[in-house]
């Protein structure tokens, strides 16, 4: 088989899959918002109005904005905690960190309504402690909850971003200034907040286009007082059925996220200078440890635990009933499907579909993700520097865009088993990619030779020799895409079928519902989905290879 | 007709000059052909080409009488031991050397027979079951060479083996690999850029140069007469005079006269070389054959195993001209290296006289 044609073979599958599940959704969402034919179910399609449009745009931005302030004041002090490895706790912490970020959304909400709902743990707290009648914090539905959860996830993206930036930094630029004569916090200001400026814009920008693309915690906490982009696209397209102005709120999302995109990215390749690590970590370990090195260990702990806390008092919500009794029943309630559920599907069968579509995701994406690697891995020049980007495109659309576009394009597969996992193959490609293309690099290039001298055809190669290489790193790709596909919200809540609804959907049904023992089963699965998630993340911490970051 | 043929190859990278010009050679089978040159005069590429793992621009290659020509790499029963092992990290020691048997599709216990031999052969009887990623420069590359030469390769190919083994190891693998190759009498084109190894290893030694053979011959014989200037570079032999200048000229006539030498100038001869190691031997009315010449020692420089001696010659026709002559310290005479002191001292011009073993005629 000659080269042009290995490509061609490995480039097949992700190229039709991308070209039916990924621009051919997109164009139709194009068309249906430029295109003549508005009409839509016999009748005339209403877009939206410039000034509807002002507004939601203007919500949209105005709550990412103030969200990502809100995530470097809380990110950044942290990231200054963070930025020396060294002591046990700060790893403790940094590990701590991570979670909210890979917690599925209807987790962080769910958590968030046992934190501080109206039942919630704060309140019933307050309430027995001064024996009030109504539960003093009203957070629920209110721009203040939203802008917590956003601060909730994306603290972590600060600090992993500033901190790993930080503490790439020659540290003897900061013993240098001090030699000169500046205090630590001269030092600061001066030396390293300069330094880390790069790293601080990026994180920011991250910040800005996650909060920007907000969905699930805007319509589950948020209500219907507040609507972004995204959640407009979502009203407009499942409970008004008015798929051009979907579309046309879709196309205003799509441009947004690009241009942010591209931004991150060349910020990203013109910051990504690599120094010498070793050094600073040794530094690090022999400084003397002073009174500031125990008061920050004890802030950063404390702000840490902050953190986690909705994920701490979820928890504690499950395990409880009404008042403040212990007990199973919420755990046991997810067990029977409950005669009186306005639901199509019991609990179980929730998760029996989310199991099945994430071990189905995991498959495809796993077939996706090792195309899309060998294309770009034998695609020579040119050719393979533009090919990337449009592999990474999904990280840029939003899943509820997705979801959107398949709902406009899939026709009679809009029934298909297989919708979901596709479109939750898609969302995962671009980490696969990620993780399967550096362990393909990797691979010592005697090695395909070594194996041809000996006999070996480039089949039998590529089965004796690069696939167990390449294993592990697999093994990581399919791990993330069986996380991505269990937490998966916004593309899932448009085109799931109501008689099989995966766990998130399950969760958000069930929170929009009233009476404790709805409250109290999502919050029972929203630890079952957390506990996977977390056990997912833990086995990625533990399998050998390490993830890049994106 | 010969076992190996190579003919005529010709390759290049892109724009850059070939780095094949027109190499070729022939080996007979169970010979063990040392490619020397260096590093990055394409011999390598040539392993390359001959494994099927590079395409020539054009030329023949001919095994067993056999053109090689449009068979693919997995199909052409050549063994190649690579520069760096490359072994597949993921598969036990035995794994590893049983590899090709699978490939040929052996019966389980035949395999298992042959993987025992082989490990026995290279002397690591009882690492089978060791994972590759432990293994010593020395252990691994003993592998590798077990793995190649398991399926019983018509031809093995091993491209420098030895050079990422600790240097003090170098010599006893080589006396293993060449009793190894010897006992399966295997055919062998064996490339190093080192000429002790070469010297050892080879049944003959074709010495690369410009993208051609410059020069091919048992490995005692090529040290003897080196031949050509290139092939005198390499082998590290300085003193190498050009004859086509009027320098030039007197000293082909010097050389022949005072050695003796006569016809050995022949006409193709461009350049003349003095030996460094060559006997000096200092007196008057001495009658024995050697070049003589008069000159001052400019420089003694003492070395770990030798002394540098840079004789600048004075007699009237090559005055100025410099020798640099390395002398073993250990059997250098102590009136030789009197003489040699006080010759350095006093700066005075002194008759000596080079072996007549001590020069050789070369050509382009």
């Amino acid at each position: 088989m000659n080269g042009r044609l290995r490509v061609l073979v490995w480039a097949l599958p992700p190229f039709i899959f991308l070209g039916a599940f990924y621009f051919l959704p997109l164009v139709r969402i194009l068309v249906t918002a430029l295109g003549p034919d508005r009409l839509v179910g016999g009748g005339q399609a209403v877009l939206p109005d410039w000034r509807s449009l002002a507004t939601v745009l203007g919500f949209t931005t105005w709550q990412a904005l103030v969200s990502t302030a809100a995530s470097l004041v809380a990110g950044l002090p942290l990231a200054w905690w963070l930025r020396d490895h060294g002591s046990r706790l700060r790893s403790v912490a940094r590990l701590l960190l991570t979670v909210p970020f890979v917690m599925p959304v209807v987790v962080t909400a769910s958590a968030f309504v046992a934190l501080a709902g109206p039942s919630g743990l704060l309140n019933r707290w307050l309430m027995g402690w001064f024996d009030l009648s109504a539960p003093p914090i009203q957070l629920m539905h209110t721009f203040g909850i939203i802008i917590l959860a956003h601060v909730f996830y994306n603290t972590s993206v600060v600090v992993r971003v500033v901190s790993g930036f930080w503490s790439q930094q020659d540290r003897r630029l900061a013993d240098a200034a001090g030699t000169l004569g500046a205090t630590a916090w001269r030092t600061l200001v001066t030396v390293e907040a300069p330094l880390v400026l790069p790293a601080v814009v990026s994180s920011a920008l991250l910040v800005f286009l996650f909060c920007f693309s907000s969905f699930g915690v805007v319509l589950i906490l948020g209500g219907l007082r507040f609507s972004t982009l995204e959640v407009a696209i979502y009203r407009q397209a499942v409970s008004y059925f008015n798929l051009p102005a979907a579309a046309v709120l879709a196309l205003v999302q799509l441009a947004v996220t690009f241009t942010a995109m591209s931004l991150y990215t060349r910020l990203q390749r013109r910051h990504a200078v690599p120094q010498q690590v070793e050094a600073t970590e040794q530094f690090a370990d022999d400084e003397p440890r002073t009174r500031g090195h125990w008061i920050g260990d004890g802030l950063g702990t404390v702000a840490a635990l902050i953190l986690v806390s909705p994920l701490a008092a979820l928890t504690v919500q499950s395990f409880s009933v009404g008042t403040s009794e212990w007990s199973l029943v919420n755990y046991a309630g997810l067990l029977q499907g409950r005669a009186d559920s306005a639901f199509l599907a019991s609990p179980v069968e929730a998760v029996g579909n989310s199991v099945r579509n994430a071990l189905a995701t995991m498959v495809i994406s796993l077939v996706l993700g090792i195309g899309m690697a060998y294309t770009l891995f034998l695609m020579p020049g040119r050719a393979g520097r533009w090919l990337d980007p449009v592999f990474l495109l999904p990280l840029g659309t939003s899943a509820v865009t997705l979801g959107l576009g398949y709902i406009i394009s899939m026709g009679p597969l809009r029934t298909s088993p297989l919708l979901v996992p596709a479109a939750h193959a898609l969302i995962a490609s671009p980490f696969v990619l990620r993780v399967i293309l550096p362990a393909l690099r990797r691979l010592q290039p005697g090695l395909r030779q070594a194996s041809a001298v000996l006999g070996a055809t480039p089949r039998q190669t590529w089965w004796r020799v690069e696939l167990p290489l390449i294993l592990p790193a697999c093994a990581v790709a399919s791990v993330f895409a069986f996380a991505v596909s269990m937490g998966e919200f916004g593309a899932s809540l448009l085109i799931a079928r109501p008689e099989h609804p995966t766990m998130p959907l399950m969760i958000f049904g069930l929170l929009g519902r009233p009476g404790l023992a709805n409250l109290g089963q999502a919050q029972a699965m929203s630890v079952v989905l957390m506990a996977v998630t977390g056990a997912s993340m833990f086995a990625l911490d533990r399998l050998p290879v390490a993830i890049r970051e994106f | 007709m010969a076992y190996l043929e190579v003919t005529n190859l010709w390759k290049s990278f892109g724009d850059t000059e070939s780095v094949l010009q027109g190499l070729g050679f022939a080996q007979e089978r169970g010979e063990i052909l040392c490619l020397l040159g260096a590093s990055g005069c394409g011999k390598t590429t040539v392993l390359q080409i001959l494994a099927g793992l590079m395409q020539a621009d054009s030329g023949r290659v001919r095994l067993g009488g056999r053109d090689q020509d449009g068979i693919p790499v997995h199909a052409r029963r050549i063994g190649y031991v690579f520069q760096d092992h490359v072994l597949f990290p993921h598969l036990s020691v035995r794994r590893n050397v049983e590899y090709g048997l699978r490939m040929l599709k052996w019966p389980s216990r035949q395999r298992g027979r042959r993987v025992h031999e082989m490990l026995e052969l290279v002397d690591l009887a009882g690492y089978g079951e060791r994972p590759v990623r432990g293994l010593s420069g020395g252990e691994s590359q003993r592998v590798a060479l077990a793995r190649s030469l398991a399926p019983a390769p018509d031809l093995l190919l091993l491209d420098e083996p030895l050079s990422s083994v600790d240097q003090r190891l170098r010599g006893d693998l080589v006396a293993q690999l060449r009793s190894v190759l010897e006992t399966q009498s295997i055919t062998a084109v064996h490339v190093t850029h080192d000429l002790e190894e070469a010297y050892f290893m080879g049944d003959r030694v074709a010495f690369v140069h410009g993208g051609r053979v410059n020069r091919v011959d048992a490995p005692s014989a090529l040290v003897a007469n080196p031949a050509t200037v290139a092939c005198a570079r390499y082998l590290g032999m300085g003193n190498i005079f050009a004859l086509d200048t009027p320098a030039g000229k007197r000293l082909r006539e010097w050389a022949t006269s005072s050695a003796g030498t006569g016809e050995r100038g022949g006409t193709n001869a461009t350049h003349l070389l003095i030996r460094p190691r060559t006997v000096l031997q200092p007196g008057h009315g001495d009658a024995r054959p050697g070049l003589r010449c008069s000159g001052t020692v400019a420089s003694l420089r003492p070395k770990v195993n030798e002394v540098q001696v840079e004789l600048r010659l004075a007699q009237p026709d090559l005055e100025g001209a410099t020798i640099r002559l390395d002398l073993a310290r250990t059997g250098i005479r102590r009136e030789l290296q009197t003489a040699l002191e006080a010759s350095a001292r006093e700066q005075g011009a002194r008759p000596w006289i080079l072996g007549s073993e001590g020069i050789a005629w070369l050509s382009e």
